[in-house]
């Protein structure tokens, strides 16, 4: 089993209707839950870094991180965040990055929006889902723009 | 015959190699052997000789260690193993002087001798191809007649024709690709002396025999 | 199938070298950086040593004429219809679309690769330009304006989307040297200047040899040489006094006399630093310099392996 497919079944299980999933082959075993108050989790040795506070409010936004990885704020061979608070983002436009070993993907944000905050630390082992950044609706087409 | 010396070169190479003030062919028989015998050294990707030297080439520094230990008993064989070869010869025709041979007046007068003369020394000798090098094809010749040195241009032309017959230093030979060369240009030939698309892509190898033939002399 | 919409100078097709035909005279050519060509090929799951494009001046405009996935690796900055990509990435291109590939300042060699390698005739084993030889390659020349480059064809793989690698960590500091031949026979002072001194990259530096510009060196009793095989990395001293530091297309065969061998880890180092800056040398172990390849094996190999674990 490797990446694409855990994350192709981690989408597919977190549209469904199903409260739990249970798949096994001869290296691996991956076990999902979901309901109200559980988060998916994959079968992994390592812990994961806890998620800072979700801003409150209705109108929050969020980007969430698309499979498993370390969060990093910027393309390593830059010194520059590909994003801060109070920038303003476009649908598709790259957001972070998440290393996985050697390699390193992309983080897209899913809608227009404005920056409000990073949720979380550089480096965190950050899984499916996990919130990363929390972002508002764009007031005015004259906000700082960085991609 | 002397020891060679043994240089490291990079982490994967060694250069076998007799400095001396001129290059003999006798020494260079016992390097051809060498480059033969070479060829069964566990890990060697490629040996290239040169003139009086051979460069060995590993796949790995631990080949290339492993080798070092080897080589004053491969040296110590090659020179019992090392003959002449069976050598072909290859006869290239050349029109001497012109417009390609622009330096050839000039050597000839610093030589004190006719342009002619010059060009009949040039001609007679059957030079012996020491190995190739330098650019695609070019033979490395021994043999030049002391008479006939010339020292090299200040300053490199920065193109000579390929085909271009030259000498440079105590050496003569043939400039087998259009590029910047430093050498005296005293004719040129059509002979081509190197082809990817032929099996060997070189015309000359080492140990060949060469001779010039004049086929005219324009001065 | 892509075109040359702008191009300069000094861009040519290499894949990894040409090797086994330095008795005759030919060289090895190949990618200056051959760490950054690999990257970008293992990306797109080519063969680690495919041909691409090397780019060393920018910039480079192409266009392509069908749907490709791409990678860009090495200094500079790819720009895909206007939107820039991050450094070390692997793309894919639509059929019409413009990628340009332009400098981020600082010099450097950039890399293009494509899925399934750049398609040309193989000479003597080899897809890599050999310019002096005039062969491999595109007709064993510089590519420019109207060129148009074919694919090797490739079934595909399992898309997945755009990633790409964290950049190799070369380390900053002085590029390593292993002294040898004629570098005991220098004056002791001027030994210890060859590695104290900054040394500035000469402009007339290009894949035949770098030139550094520094404290003028000389041996006490001129040294004449027989003609020898050079390898890239090799150090020579020629009667100017300035160092050269033999490259890709280095001539097979040399004569001048030699200090020793820049390792093949900073080789690539110097050949990424713009021409003008300074570098300096430090002497290294044998056991440093085989390390460091080991290192870079390393990151190759891991990088391979992820791939495949994402794209099998």
């Amino acid at each position: 089993m490797n990446f694409s497919e855990i994350r192709e079944i981690c989408r597919c299980f977190a549209r469904s209707q199903l409260s739990e999933i249970e798949y096994r082959d001869s290296y691996s075993s991956l076990r999902l839950l979901q309901n109200p108050a559980a988060r998916p989790v994959a079968t992994s040795p390592v812990s994961v870094t806890p998620v800072m506070a979700l801003p409150t409010g209705s109108a929050a936004m969020l980007i969430k991180s698309p499979q498993v990885g370390h969060f990093l704020i910027g393309h390593p061979s830059k010194t520059t965040a590909c994003v801060e608070a109070g920038c303003l983002v476009r649908k598709g436009d790259i957001v972070a990055f998440l290393q996985v070993g050697p390699l390193l993907f992309p983080v897209r944000s899913d809608v227009d929006g404005i920056i409000d905050s990073v949720l979380v630390e550089p480096q965190a082992l950050v899984e499916y889902a996990t919130p990363l950044f929390s972002l508002s609706e764009s007031e005015s087409l004259n906000e700082n723009h960085r991609s | 015959m002397n020891t060679p010396q043994f240089h490291r070169m990079g982490t994967r190479a060694i250069l076998v190699e007799s400095q001396q003030p001129q290059a003999d062919l006798r020494t260079q028989q016992v390097y051809w052997a060498f480059d033969q015998r070479a060829a069964d050294l566990p890990g060697l990707v490629e040996s290239v000789p040169g003139m009086n030297n051979l460069l060995l080439i590993f796949e790995a520094m631990e080949y290339r260690e492993n080798a070092l230990a080897d080589l004053h008993h491969y040296w110590g064989a090659s020179i019992e193993q090392s003959s002449a070869r069976d050598a072909r010869q290859i006869t290239v025709g050349v029109l001497y002087g012109g417009a390609l041979g622009k330096d050839l007046p000039i050597l000839a007068e610093r030589a004190r001798l006719s342009v002619d003369e010059f060009v009949m020394r040039h001609a007679a000798v059957e030079y012996t191809v020491f190995c190739l090098g330098a650019h695609p094809g070019f033979a490395y010749l021994s043999g030049l007649h002391e008479s006939l040195h010339a020292p090299r241009q200040n300053a490199p032309r920065p193109q000579v024709s390929a085909g271009s017959v030259a000498i440079g230093g105590s050496q003569t030979g043939v400039i087998a690709a259009n590029m910047p060369s430093g050498w005296n240009l005293i004719g040129a030939t059509d002979t081509t002396f190197f082809d990817h698309r032929n099996e060997p892509p070189a015309l000359l190898a080492p140990g060949d025999r060469v001779r010039f033939e004049v086929r005219g002399i324009e001065a | 199938m892509i075109e040359i919409i702008k191009c300069m100078p000094g861009c040519t097709v290499q894949d990894a070298g040409r090797f086994g035909y330095r008795r005759l005279g030919v060289g090895s050519a190949g990618a200056m950086d051959g760490l950054a060509l690999a990257t970008g090929n293992i990306l797109l799951g080519n063969d680690a040593h495919a041909a691409a494009l090397e780019i060393i001046f920018f910039p480079l405009e192409i266009r392509f004429q069908e749907d490709c996935a791409f990678s860009f690796t090495g200094a500079g900055q790819a720009v895909l219809d206007g939107q820039a990509l991050p450094g070390w990435w692997k793309g894919t291109a639509r059929r019409g679309q413009l990628l340009r590939l332009e400098s981020l300042g600082s010099g450097g060699i950039g890399y293009l690769c494509l899925a399934g390698g750049v398609a040309v005739e193989t000479v003597l084993k080899s897809a890599s330009t050999d310019l002096k030889g005039v062969f491999g390659g595109v007709q064993g020349r510089m590519l420019k304006l109207g060129d148009v480059l074919a694919v090797h064809p490739r079934t595909v793989t399992v898309d997945a989307g755009d990633f790409g690698a964290v950049p190799y960590e070369n380390g900053q500091g002085a590029l390593r040297v292993l002294p040898g031949f004629e570098f005991a026979a220098l004056p002791e002072a001027m030994q210890a200047q060859v590695f104290s001194s900054d040394w500035q990259i000469s402009r007339q530096s290009n894949r035949i040899g770098f030139l550094l510009e520094g404290p003028r060196m000389k041996f006490d009793v001129p040294v004449e040489l027989l003609s020898y095989g050079v390898l890239p990395g090799l150090i020579q001293l020629p009667p100017s006094g300035q160092p050269v530091v033999m490259l890709a297309d280095a001539q097979t065969c040399g004569g001048y006399p030699r200090l020793g061998t820049l390792i093949d880890s900073d080789l690539r180092r110097l050949a990424q630093s713009a021409p003008g800056s300074s570098i300096q040398l430090r002497i290294c172990t044998l056991e440093e310099a085989a390390e460091a390849e080991a290192s870079e094996r390393q990151y190759l190999a891991r990088l391979s392996r992820m791939r495949e674990v994402v794209c099998p």
